[in-house]
């Protein structure tokens, strides 16, 4: 639904006319047109609670005086209405108010994390009286443990209930709860130690006082008066969820978020929030590995020199061509450029692959490129449409903040949310409709429900249900995809059928004025990796020494299999683990005379290159990002003490080596360069990039009309006796930003393989006891039993390094032996 | 653990009385408590499972409420009622000899299970003050009012209790007093037992005195309580 | 005046100085045959339960019924005396339903016991009066949320409401009518806080027993956010009368704002204590004197609370006062509940003080800051003036407190819990000064500059 135009009614405050809208609550309408009136439960993620009693104000309505002081908080404004905010009476009223707060209150502000942040200490120096006059002996509880995050401070409780509130009606986690009663009520943790906490630190925020702390902040960062705050991006996936990073002499201190209401509106998941401590782990390479007959440690320089002379010989013997070069899609926009002309005018080749999404052979086509690069709305049009139908996702693991907005904006009733996917997800719970088919299916599933709505081609039955809520989808209709599209055999198949179902929606449904289609990328900068990799196509650009992509991820990985390549450079990428064909990158690895890795931390892939060259983690490297709506958002740095270099900087270095000039001569010069060529990113410095980001539209080729298959891939099944391997993206895994920040050190991560209790009755098997996938084992695991898992599957997390789902993948769907490991106990 | 067959009949008659199940949580946790004198969280979780409620709220709710006791109680729970009235009555007196009888604190169980003192607040009798409840766990839960105590009173209803069990919570004489303002020439008076205080006028027919309470609430007491009949006619006759 | 005790003499109701009326002679009818056999609306009517009901359900209109309880000058009995017809008038007319009628038997305020002798000496009487109440705004279901002690009404009402379902009196069609009416008994599990109407709301919705924002109002948005209204058991036991005995019976008696009759509690210092039905505007004194056969031989009055210990304390000086809401505002004190604590020259204030401060911090919910932190408070400082720790300063400190909570707390229960103590310390200082004088003796005795007070 389109927003409705806001309507606005005119009060006065303390003798002055405003204008106010007439749908929300005095309180924030007053504080926004700058009242101090102070207030603790409020907040407005939640409803009006009207518990602390500190937002009194004197109203006078209709005429006439109200008796009673009121809580602004729950005062819907009326024409007509009076209110005074520094009346004698409101003024007592929160000295007495705040004395009740500070009764029971530790006086430790010198001890407490929270102090120069905290709502308490502030309201107490604007508004309170001076001088305490209890005697009598304070509550004393211990500090607890609320889970592996988070620690509760019970004394400097104030009990405004924001936190239990948020575990009931936002994240609906129910993991922190009141306890007991009157002034004998504390906050007692529910925390399931089996289950991996995923929203539970925006209650860390929500606090006003330092009653609920960061474990992993504690004491040991200063006043927040003194850190150096950077914006940056959430840097764990696409939505581009803003935050602050938070530096002090030279370390990290937190990561908290930076409240873009049309981002991600303030809530952090915990992985994104907690997952700082991998910048300044000590295993962070500072320092290059070398790998002759032995490993050596040099220093970075040399470590480029070495890379330089390795591939400087390779392109002199063996000509254009000859090197391919890949790059997760973790890097800024800048960097790819710098990746992309380092390609063409260094490396002389067009073997190269920016990016996670596209990982076929082709490039991308023409009709993939509209798909994605026009028909899209923001997150905030995703948020506000009629209808919201996922597809082949569980945002909840893919993208946390925009799947806990959704499902908030579904509990409230704002949208009807529909969804269609392999396995149950937690998004389900609130939705109108939540339909599943066997893994691999989504194609199928896909065509056949743009079947159901043009009527032509077959209909498979399971889709009829849906087509019929779709054929009334209302004033706008948002679809959002996910990884199953990038998980499938050819994401750009999947993606023209998702077109191809956004006019069919369109065309079915009578008052829907607009269908949109936002895939959810893979990573926090796929769609910038996606845009400077096919920017010939995306845009009118073009530059000169540099050439299209020869192909995709497959295409480059094929090559270096087949001897064609003789050296490979991978920027920040495990393909080893990542790419589907696992086959293939063994054979290419193998293959090639060289390997060059450069990244952060080592994996699988780096344990196979010749050179490791350090580079900077996210912290360390200014640039922009784009996120899911194609928002340019910039990450700016702090200053943290280390050895870490950017992408340019080890480009220019093996370039120098090479004995060539250097790509850029620094960011801005590569800004301006990529300005040149797409026309809307930023020139020069990341300051004119305005803090809230800036939206942006790819021009991808303009199509007249998409034909698009109604054929149906055939129905997915498992033989008898097998299982369809389903890798699943969880949002705790092996990524670096998990694996080396020790906090999550006691997050039971989901390695495990996931049986319906149906099947695994079949098998024999209960929970903890260990499975051999495939005919070899090739896969061992210890199994859960999790009733979300659709029966006939098992579920493995796709980024376990010790048990690398692509051991066994391949070709989605892949039907997998399921054994009983003997001899092997309970976990 | 199971929940109790008894209370998930509990729950399936009432269930379509409802919109929901959450309705439901307090009456089946009470259920718990009258069955088993308190509401471990296995019988909890068993509630929460069967009204599709997550753990964590159902035991904050349980938290909440002063009847639903989350530690072990004695087979016989005694509310004791310490409000203003009742304290005035002498709730202090009582709860101290309980205390040194037993040895134990309040909300403890004696040594042999039988007792579990509670200090409570106002039980809505408090013409009767001191009052108190006693709750019998059980399939067969009963709760007895024993009112108008005093600590010799109290001593003897606990002993007999420990002896004989329920049945010694039966209504018993208090005392026999005149009754203030006598509306007629009748012998008027002021009967109090351990369940209230009844207006009644004596008549005697035979050896017997027959006790006619105003409000018709005594029953045929011959019948029903001899015990306090035996009580009031010795009373009168003393 | 007659004077004496209402008293059932050989089946005839004597006279008094009201006539029992409508609930007192019909204690011990439990069972519904007794109930359409025996149980009268008024003394001098014929014997017939249900009787009433049946002709509201075959002949009279919503409408009516509002009107003819408004007429009658129903006043809700659960303590805040709200008109009960004008506040069945606010529930939306057009609202699709489905309605509720959420019967307040939590009894818990100190010093009130009437409600559960209805519920359990005349539970028919009740059943029937929420019929009549939840035609009268388009309701089909009424909760009745019993509080948790009361463990034999709760047996008694549910046995009667099966006795009704059983009759065809409750159910699909009570009477023959097409207007389904249906009952349910639910319990409370020991939380005074949940006789506040909102947070008894949210415990029979399942949760803790928490108020509830206003507005919406529940008459708008109640039980699960649909129209709910609440009222008092001995409200809805009053209603069936109206349409037996018609408003004019109601208004004949009492005062012309406080009309109609009341059950009175009366308990403390007094040698007969009991609880009466009463025409409103009867003095208190008389309902002390003759009802409850006065204070015990040597006594003084000391001070009367009239509704519950929520209200403030009265002096002797306003023994006289009628009972009746007006009269008794007037005084300086509320009707409440009309439970009526007599305190006598034996009793020191400061100990009712602390008594009902435990009162009120044991049952404050938590959920608001003044009364949650304020009943702990006011508990604490009474503990220790009472242990000799206390000061002049401390009444000054009380009153403070008391401003910090009344009117500012988020329901009625921080105003209950600071009226007593602001009557108390405005109005019995001297029964505070004793004890500061006491403790200011011992620290000159003594000498000890530890136990400074102030």
């Amino acid at each position: 639904m389109a927003r409705k135009p806001i309507e606005y009614v005119e009060i006065e405050i303390d003798g002055q006319a405003v204008k106010v809208p007439a749908n929300q609550v005095v309180l924030w309408s007053a504080r926004e047109l700058g009242y101090d009136i102070p207030h603790f439960c409020a907040h407005r993620w939640l409803v009006p609670y009207g518990a602390c009693r500190m937002c009194l104000v004197k109203v006078e309505a209709g005429g006439r005086m109200m008796p009673k002081l009121q809580t602004s908080c729950s005062l819907m404004p009326a024409e007509g209405m009076k209110i005074w905010t520094k009346d004698p009476e409101v003024i007592q009223a929160r000295r007495e108010q705040l004395e009740f707060h500070l009764l029971n209150h530790p006086l430790e502000c010198p001890v407490c994390d929270k102090g120069g942040e905290c709502m308490l200490q502030d309201q107490t120096r604007d508004h309170g009286m001076g001088e305490g006059r209890f005697r009598e002996q304070k509550r004393i509880r211990p500090d607890a443990s609320m889970n592996p995050y988070i620690r509760l401070n019970y004394k400097r409780c104030i009990h405004c209930k924001r936190c239990v509130n948020y575990a009931s009606d936002i994240d609906g986690s129910y993991f922190l709860q009141f306890v007991d009663r009157g002034a004998e009520t504390y906050i007692e943790s529910f925390d399931d130690p089996a289950a991996a906490p995923r929203f539970s630190g925006n209650v860390i925020d929500m606090c006003p006082v330092g009653a609920l702390t960061a474990k992993s902040y504690r004491f040991t960062m200063g006043r927040p008066w003194e850190q150096e705050l950077k914006p940056s991006i959430g840097a764990l996936d696409s939505v581009g969820a803003n935050i602050w990073l938070n530096a002090r002499l030279g370390d990290v201190a937190r990561i908290v978020p930076r409240d873009n209401p049309t981002v991600e509106n303030g809530m952090l998941d915990d992985a994104t929030r907690f997952g700082w401590e991998f910048i300044e782990d000590p295993r962070r390479l500072t320092r290059a590995l070398v790998r002759g007959e032995e490993e050596t440690r040099v220093s970075r320089l040399a470590g480029e020199t070495e890379a330089g002379r390795i591939l400087g010989r390779i392109v002199n013997e063996h000509g254009p061509g000859s090197v391919g070069l890949l790059a997760g899609a973790g890097l800024n926009t800048e960097e790819y450029l710098a990746l992309k002309l380092f390609a063409g005018r260094v490396l002389n080749t067009s073997y190269y692959n920016l990016g996670d999404c596209m990982s076929s052979i082709e490039v991308p086509d023409d009709a993939t490129l509209a798909t994605v690069g026009s028909g899209f709305t923001t997150i905030e049009g995703i948020l506000n449409a009629a209808t919201v139908l996922t597809l082949g996702c569980d945002l909840f693991e893919e993208a946390p903040s925009l799947g806990l907005r959704l499902d908030i904006a579904a509990r409230r009733g704002l949208l009807r949310l529909l969804n269609a996917r392999s396995q149950q997800s937690g998004i389900d719970r609130f939705a109108e409709l939540s339909l599943d088919y066997p893994f691999g299916g989504l194609l199928r599933f896909v065509r056949g429900l743009t079947n159901a709505l043009t009527g032509q081609g077959e209909v498979p039955p399971e889709v009829t249900p849906l087509a019929e809520r779709l054929r009334q989808a209302g004033e706008d209709c948002a679809i959002v995809c996910g990884d199953e599209v990038w998980l499938s055999e050819d994401p750009p198949t999947v993606l023209k059928a998702l077109a191809a179902l956004r006019e069919a929606i369109a065309q079915a449904s009578p008052d829907t004025k607009a269908v949109y289609l936002n895939p959810v990328y893979k990573s926090v900068n796929s769609a910038g990796a996606l845009l400077v990799n096919c920017f010939e196509r995306l845009t009118d650009g073009r530059l000169e020494g540099v050439t299209a992509p020869v192909g995709c991820l497959g295409k480059v990985l094929e090559a270096a299999a087949a001897g064609k390549l003789k050296a490979l450079v991978i920027f920040d990428k495990d393909v080893l683990v990542r790419y589907q064909h696992r086959d293939v990158v063994e054979k290419a690895l193998k293959n090639v005379e060289a390997v060059i890795y450069c990244g952060a931390f080592p994996n699988a892939t780096s344990e196979r290159a010749h050179v490791h060259l350090p580079l900077g983690t996210w912290a360390h490297r200014e640039g922009f990002v784009i996120n899911l709506e194609w928002r340019v958002q910039k990450r700016l740095v702090a200053s943290i003490d280390s050895v870490a270099p950017s992408v340019l900087d080890v480009v220019n270095g093996i370039a120098a080596a090479m004995g060539q000039s250097p790509v850029a001569a620094d960011l801005p010069a590569l800004r301006a360069q990529l300005a040149r060529v797409i026309p809307g990113l930023p020139t020069n410095t990341l300051d004119d990039l305005p803090d809230q980001g800036l939206p942006f539209s790819p021009k991808p080729p303009a199509l007249d009309r998409l034909k698009a298959s109604t054929d149906l891939p055939a129905e997915v099944a498992a033989p008898d006796g097998q299982l369809l391997l389903t890798p699943k993206r969880f949002l705790y895994n092996d990524r670096e930003e998990i694996r080396f920040s020790r906090v999550f050190d006691k997050i039971p991560k989901p390695f495990y393989a996931f049986l319906n209790p149906a099947d695994a009755a079949k098998l024999g098997v209960s929970d903890g006891e260990w499975i051999g996938l495939g005919g070899g084992h090739e896969l061992e695991l210890p199994v859960q039993l999790a009733a979300w898992v659709r029966p006939g599957s098992v579920v493995v997390n796709d980024y376990y390094l010790a048990q690398p789902a692509n051991r066994l993948a391949g070709a989605a769907p892949a039907a997998v032996a399921v054994k009983k490991l003997a001899g092997v106990g309970k976990d | 653990m199971e929940l109790p067959e008894s209370i998930r009949g509990f729950i399936a008659e009432r269930i379509s009385r409802y919109p929901n199940k959450k309705a439901l949580l307090i009456p089946a946790l009470m259920e718990c408590q009258k069955l088993f004198g308190q509401v471990t969280p296995e019988a909890a979780q068993a509630v929460a499972s069967e009204l599709d409620l997550p753990f964590a709220e159902v035991q904050s709710v349980i938290s909440f409420y002063t009847m639903l006791n989350r530690r072990p109680t004695g087979e016989f729970l005694i509310a004791m009622c310490g409000t203003w009235n009742c304290e005035h009555g002498g709730t202090a007196a009582l709860i101290e000899h309980f205390t040194k009888k037993y040895g134990v604190e309040p909300g403890e169980v004696t040594k042999d299970g039988k007792f579990t003192l509670l200090r409570v607040e106002c039980l809505a009798d408090c013409h009767n003050a001191p009052s108190s409840q006693f709750y019998h766990r059980g399939e067969d839960f009963k709760a007895y009012w024993v009112n108008n105590l005093t600590v010799e009173l109290f001593d003897q209803v606990l002993d007999e209790v420990a002896a004989g069990g329920p049945a010694a919570l039966r209504e018993r004489l208090v005392r026999i007093e005149d009754k203030a303002n006598p509306p007629d020439d009748r012998r008027w008076i002021w009967l109090v037992t351990t369940n209230s205080q009844y207006p009644a006028w004596v008549e005697q027919a035979g050896g017997e005195y027959i006790v006619h309470d105003a409000y018709g609430r005594l029953g045929d007491l011959k019948q029903e309580n001899p015990q306090l009949f035996a009580e009031i006619q010795a009373a009168l006759k003393g | 005046m007659a004077k004496g005790n209402p008293i059932l003499q050989n089946g005839v109701i004597s006279e008094w100085i009201t006539p029992v009326t409508t609930l007192n002679n019909e204690l011990g009818i439990r069972s519904l045959a007794d109930y359409k056999a025996k149980a009268r609306y008024i003394p001098e009517g014929s014997p017939g339960g249900y009787r009433s009901a049946e002709k509201v359900y075959k002949d009279i209109d919503a409408e009516t019924i509002i009107e003819q309880v408004k007429a009658a000058g129903i006043r809700g009995k659960g303590g805040a005396g709200f008109p009960a017809g004008l506040k069945w008038s606010f529930v939306p007319k057009n609202h699709p339903g489905p309605k509720y009628l959420a019967i307040n038997a939590d009894e818990g305020e100190p010093g009130t016991f009437k409600d559960r002798f209805i519920l359990e000496d005349c539970p028919h009487r009740l059943i029937e009066g929420a019929m009549i109440a939840c035609k009268a705004f388009g309701a089909h279901d009424a909760f009745c949320y019993i509080r948790g002690e009361f463990y034999d009404a709760i047996a008694i009402l549910d046995r009667a409401v099966k006795e009704a379902y059983a009759a065809g009196i409750l159910g699909d069609k009570p009477f023959g009518v097409d207007y389904p009416m249906h009952f349910t008994v639910h319990t409370g599990a020991g939380a005074y806080i949940c006789g506040e109407e909102t947070s008894m709301l949210s415990s029979i919705m399942g949760e803790r027993g928490h108020p509830r924002m206003k507005p919406p109002f529940p008459a708008v948005e109640g039980l699960w956010r649909k129209p709910t209204i609440i009222n008092n058991v001995e409200t809805i036991a009053t209603v069936p009368a109206v349409f037996d005995a018609g408003p004019d019976w109601f208004t004949r008696r009492g005062t012309e704002k406080s009309p109609g009759i009341k059950l009175v509690s009366v308990s403390g210092c007094v040698r007969n204590p009991g609880w009466w039905e009463v025409e409103y505007g009867v003095p208190i004194s008389t309902i002390i004197d003759e009802l409850a056969g006065g204070l015990k031989p040597g006594r003084k009055l000391k001070a009367v609370i009239p509704g519950g210990s929520s209200c403030p304390l009265l002096q002797p000086a306003f023994a006289d006062t009628p009972f009746d809401y007006e009269s008794v505002m007037k005084a300086g004190s509320m009707l409440g509940s009309a439970a009526m604590i007599v305190l006598d020259d034996t009793v020191d204030i400061v100990k009712v003080m602390h008594n009902f401060s435990h009162f009120y911090a044991h049952e404050s919910c938590g959920k608001c800051t003044p009364c949650r932190e304020g009943t702990r408070w006011m508990l604490m400082i009474h503990e220790r003036i009472l242990a000799g720790g206390g000061s002049p300063a401390d009444l000054e400190l009380l009153k403070d407190i008391v401003n910090g909570i009344e009117a500012k707390s988020f329901c009625p229960l921080g105003d209950a819990a600071a009226w007593p103590v602001k009557s108390a310390v405005n109005r019995y200082a001297e029964d505070y000064e004793r004890y500061f004088k006491a403790a200011q003796a011992e620290i000159e005795s003594t000498g000890n500059p530890l136990a400074e007070a102030g």
